[in-house]
């Protein structure tokens, strides 16, 4: 009720601006229907920002280059021919250039995680490139003083044209608001919110980034190809940081991450900016500058935040159970799931783990236990590819982890849990279980889907713990076991071989241990799962462990049942301590 | 004098104007986790104080004191007022240096104007032999002494003990009794002073108009981004490479391929950093 | 005269509360024990106590003023030492900057006189980068840090860690001088109940973020203690 409530207020103003664009006209005339028009394909523009920023996290400080490269392709083809076939020259070149830079420059900014301050530097050292790219071709591209009276396809210009362009805005926001709320945009927020999460669910963040990237690169090279038979005339300064800097406080200021920010900033700013340019342009810039820092520090969404979150909508209703795929052959049971040799894993001079071996067998739970400091947890990271290992081995059924990113080693079957609980805290707890569900695999870019199909046991876990009732509340407002047992629940639906659990009942209450405790001995039961839990709570771990292992000074000194390592006098002596003498 | 020799001194002097400028800026980064975008309008507002000593006849050399003693006020205010609000959050600092950046230019241009402006050269000479520009071959002189003066804070006094650990971990230091909040305050003040130096050390060189500090700043960048912002010598490695192929393809070809290879040259150095971990 | 008193002190990361209702009162002089298993809240008691984690709820009072809120920086300038448990060190900088953070030159040369006296191995290692030192040369500087700079009480966190005996038994004596020479309080998390029985008077227990027990004298309940720490 409340959500389709909520996306009504939101589809409403994009109504009203259509509506209110659709009736300017009738009070201005001539050179404001110019700006009008000139307005909205910079709102486009606006919006490629907001897709790359907004969404995907990506700072451009350089956005302009696309636009600029859109701009001049199809002025140039067009200037050079004015034939039919020069302007599909120039429409196909003005969409394709900036595709294949945004591509190109995503293969050099996106790598493991992104590194903000890395892009802003690139990107806008790229934009000084193309400014300076300009003025050494001044044949082709008019120099400093750029290319005039470029042609139109068609004839048509004042009123009509501008709602041409209205149209065309119309058809662009029906596609994007599509994009954004489809699960391509799930999964954009969550690596933007969380991109390790997005990592150990089997994601290849950096592959979403260049995917986001280009087709930001590819809009914004659509909104230049408008722009320059809509002005007919292009410049160098298209290409320059002013440029791409007006485009950055339009978005901030309207608010990024939603459509309705990046259009609100981009048409109001650029239709008050000929009013104000003719009082003083310096003190415009100046408070246009003060603002958006203001903004910056204070509300970092915008000013369009001031009316809450903006809540879609169709939202997942059902959840179905995927059937189990029945078992290809069974000496692979037979063998160990998990095999580690002679593994090394060194901080600089300090050395982690030393020659450690290990080996899991299915269906069974292990439990590492150790003083702090043991190497429990970079063990787990060294098997999962959070840490790089120096030597040695670590085999999953056979097939070799070591030297593969986590995002390939968790499709290879070895999934993993964080210390604290680690969800996509601004998404749903249905968002977050459809992308863990989806298991990596880059999702539709048009499609919203309605159902989740869940592993049999996560479905199990998430009834037994009472998150089926609270589907639709945003995760980051669960209580902390909640959201550690959805995170249990998501790494279940990637229907893992070996699951490595980081301590999962810390900071749980009593209660909540048992259920985990027991969920956990029923899962190594039933799904012929292995199972490694690193645990402190010692009673739990004699609860549900089939097997112990003591990690201390970074390797195995004991390991095997209960009575074994609870009557070994080496362990004794490593919990209480050894005489001084 | 042999264009190879010319060549050299032509690359040693880029360097060191690279290197001046990266430095206040990676202080800065390292230290605070700030990315300081208005870095660049900082040294362009030390090459105005450069110019309007020059404009009121005053001796050219004072501006080498006055530059950094303006922008050290400069970065008091700002960092009391904008970046403390920012520490360790580099995408917030960009955005906000940035947007500073912009009022900063207006600012500016609203008094100067928009046109270039030129400084003359304090001191026209060439020495002994030698037919370079003198005042090229100090700012050589100044960037070495720059390095070591650096080197030697940074190695051999308490203050740099106390900035190398704060670096490394600052809550650490901060149960040590270091008060983080004075060396952040500090380090952003004396970055400052470094860029108003800079900017009045290289005005008589270039031609000063407002937008003058965005290459330059992102040359900078592009150095710590190569040579890591942690470490002095690496910084001197980035803008050794960089400053070094920028002067080399100019010469051959021109100052625009220059510029164009710099940034390749970087970004290739950015790829193979990450290929290789 | 009570050194440090905490009164229902709540505190915890985020939304996380880790340790809930301390009550604790420590005299000026006394050596207390903290015991307990890992991860239930005793590093976090310390770090709370020094202001690198905030406290939500409750007291913290040393020598009669409250110190909670302060910033790391300002309780140490007022007395409190601490010795923190994990990656304490600044790798890539010599022992000997190591043990020079936040003094001046002149209080340094005789603080860390004073307390290399205590570790002579370390003192072999002073322009060695703290990076390559051994665990246990790396646990004596960090205790070596510690004791200097007079401070009135001293908090250590997991000290004798993965130490050889030799070196337990010289940070012992350190301790035990300390103590005795300047009535210098001291606070100690152990798991090695060994080494904290031979130095410390008072004991308490934690358990899932709470005080369980406490003990006095050299009276301490093996088994209780042994049902709380072992596996």
């Amino acid at each position: 009720m409340f959500a389709s409530f909520r996306k009504k207020f939101s589809l409403n103003w994009f109504m009203l601006i259509i509506v209110l664009l659709a009736l300017a006209p009738l009070f201005t005339t001539g050179y404001y229907d110019m700006l009008l028009g000139k307005a909205i394909i910079l709102a486009i523009f606006a919006i490629s920002l907001d897709l790359a920023w907004g969404y995907g996290g990506i700072l451009s400080l350089g956005h302009s280059i696309f636009f600029g490269l859109g701009a001049y392709a199809f002025s140039i083809a067009a200037l050079n021919g004015n034939t039919g076939a020069a302007f599909v020259v120039g429409i196909v070149l003005a969409l394709l250039l900036p595709t294949l830079l945004a591509a190109a420059a995503g293969w050099f900014l996106f790598y493991e995680k992104l590194d903000p301050f890395y892009v802003g530097v690139i990107t806008l050292s790229l934009t000084l490139i193309a400014e300076k790219t300009v003025l050494l071709f001044p044949k082709l591209t008019g120099g400093q003083n750029g290319l005039y009276n470029i042609p139109l396809p068609f004839t048509l210009s004042g009123k009509s044209l501008y709602f041409v362009i209205l149209v065309i805005f119309i058809v662009v926001l029906y596609f994007v608001n599509k994009l954004s709320s489809s699960d391509f945009g799930k999964l954009l927020v969550a690596t933007r919110d969380n991109e390790l999460r997005a990592q150990f669910l089997g994601y290849n963040t950096a592959f979403v980034h260049t995917l986001i990237f280009i087709i930001s690169g590819f809009l914004a090279g659509f909104a230049g190809l408008l722009y320059a038979p809509y002005v007919g005339f292009v410049g160098p300064g298209l290409f320059t940081m002013a440029f791409a800097t007006q485009v950055i406080i339009w978005v901030a200021i309207g608010g990024r991450g939603r459509i309705i920010g990046a259009v609100i900033g981009a048409l109001i700013i650029n239709m008050l900016t000929p009013v104000f340019n003719e009082i003083s342009p310096y003190l415009w810039q100046i408070f246009l500058g003060g603002t958006f820092v203001a903004v910056v520090v204070f509300r970092p969404d915008g000013l369009t935040s001031l009316w809450g979150k903006p809540k879609d909508s169709a939202a997942i209703s059902k959840i179905s159970i995927t059937q189990k795929p029945q078992l290809s052959s069974d000496d692979s049971n037979k063998n160990s799931k998990l095999f580690v040799t002679d593994l090394n894993v060194s901080f600089g001079a300090l050395s982690v783990l030393e020659n450690l071996c290990l080996t899991i067998n299915p269906s069974e739970l292990l439990c590492i236990v150790g003083p702090n400091g043991a190497g429990k947890s970079t063990l787990v990271n060294a098997i999962t590819g959070l840490v790089k290992t120096s030597k040695g081995d670590i085999l999953l059924e056979g097939e070799r982890l070591t030297r593969f990113r986590p995002y390939n080693i968790v499709n290879k079957g070895a999934a993993r849990t964080f210390q604290s609980a680690n969800v996509f805290g601004t998404l749903t707890v249905a968002d977050n279980l459809f992308l863990a569900s989806n298991k990596g695999l880059i999702t539709s870019f048009w499609r919203r889907s309605r159902e989740i199909k869940l592993s049999e046991p996560a479905k199990r876990l998430l009834n037994s713990i009472g998150l089926s009732e609270k589907l639709h509340e945003e995760a980051g407002n669960l209580s902390h076991g909640e959201q550690k047992s959805l995170e249990l629940c998501m790494v279940l639906a990637l229907e893992p071989r070996v699951l490595l659990l980081d301590e999962p009942t810390a900071g749980l209450a009593l209660q909540e241990r048992k259920i985990i405790g027991d969920i956990l001995i029923n899962l190594v039961r039933s799904e012929e799962l292995a199972m490694v839990v690193i645990e402190h709570d010692i009673e739990f771990v004699k609860s549900i462990a089939d097997r112990i292992a003591v990690l201390h000074n970074g390797d195995i000194i004991v390991d095997g049942n209960i009575e074994e390592v609870t009557s070994n006098s080496l362990v004794k002596e490593i919990y209480l301590g050894v005489e001084a003498v | 004098m042999s264009i190879t020799l010319l060549l050299i001194l032509d690359i040693i002097s880029t360097v060191s104007i690279l290197f001046i400028i990266a430095t206040g800026l990676a202080i800065i980064f390292g230290l605070m986790g700030v990315v300081n975008l208005a870095h660049g309008h900082f040294v362009m507002l030390g090459a105005y104080t450069a110019l309007l000593i020059v404009q009121n006849n005053l001796n050219p050399w004072l501006a080498l004191i006055a530059a950094p003693l303006i922008l050290a006020v400069v970065g008091l205010f700002v960092e009391r007022f904008l970046i403390r609000m920012l520490y360790g959050k580099i995408m917030e600092s960009i955005l906000a240096t940035w947007g500073l950046g912009i009022v900063i230019t207006q600012i500016v241009e609203l008094i100067f104007g928009k046109d270039f402006k030129q400084v003359p050269i304090p001191i026209d000479t060439t020495l002994l032999n030698i037919d370079y520009s003198f005042y090229r071959l100090l700012i050589i002189a100044f960037a070495i002494v720059l390095l070591i003066v650096l080197a030697l804070i940074e190695r051999r006094t308490n203050l740099g003990i106390t900035v190398r650990a704060v670096i490394a971990n600052h809550t650490l230091a901060s149960t040590l009794g270091v008060n983080i909040g004075r060396v952040y305050q500090m380090t952003f003040i004396a970055g400052s002073a470094l860029a108003g130096l800079a900017g009045a050390i290289i005005a008589p060189l270039v031609t000063v108009y407002s937008n003058m500090g965005i290459g330059y700043v992102v040359n900078a960048f592009l150095a710590i981004l190569v040579g890591g912002a942690g470490s002095l010598f690496g910084l001197v490695g980035g803008s050794t490479l960089l400053a070094g192929s920028d002067s080399i393809v100019s010469f051959w070809a021109d100052k625009v391929w220059g510029s164009i290879f710099l940034i390749l040259v970087a970004m290739v150095a950015m790829k193979i950093k990450q290929l290789r971990d | 005269m009570t050194s440090l008193e905490i009164k229902n002190l709540h505190s915890g990361y985020n939304d996380t509360i880790i340790i809930r209702e301390i009550n604790l009162a420590v005299e000026q002089g006394e050596i207390l024990c903290i015991l307990g298993r890992n991860g239930m809240g005793k590093s976090t008691l310390l770090k709370t106590v020094m202001g690198v984690i905030r406290a939500k709820e409750g007291e913290i009072n040393y020598r009669g003023i409250s110190i909670k809120g302060l910033q790391p920086f300002e309780i140490a300038r007022r007395g409190i030492g601490y010795a923190p448990q994990e990656a304490a060190i600044f790798a890539n900088l010599t022992v000997r900057e190591n043990l020079a953070i936040g003094f001046p030159q002149k209080t340094f040369t005789r603080e860390a006189k004073k307390a290399l006296g205590y570790f002579p191995h370390l003192k072999e290692r002073l322009s060695q980068k703290a990076g390559t030192l051994s665990g246990g040369e790396t646990k004596m500087l960090i205790a070596c840090r510690a004791l200097m700079g007079n401070h009135d009480l001293i908090l250590f966190d997991e000290v004798t860690e993965g130490v050889q005996p030799s070196i337990v038994s010289d940070i012992q004596e350190a301790l035990y001088n300390v103590n005795k020479k300047n009535n210098t309080t001291i606070i100690i998390v152990e798991q090695n109940v060994t080494f904290a029985k031979e130095i410390a008077q008072n004991y308490v227990i934690m358990s899932q973020g709470s005080i369980v027990e406490k003990g006095s004298g050299k009276e301490w309940d093996m088994d209780r203690i042994e049902k709380y720490i072992v596996i």
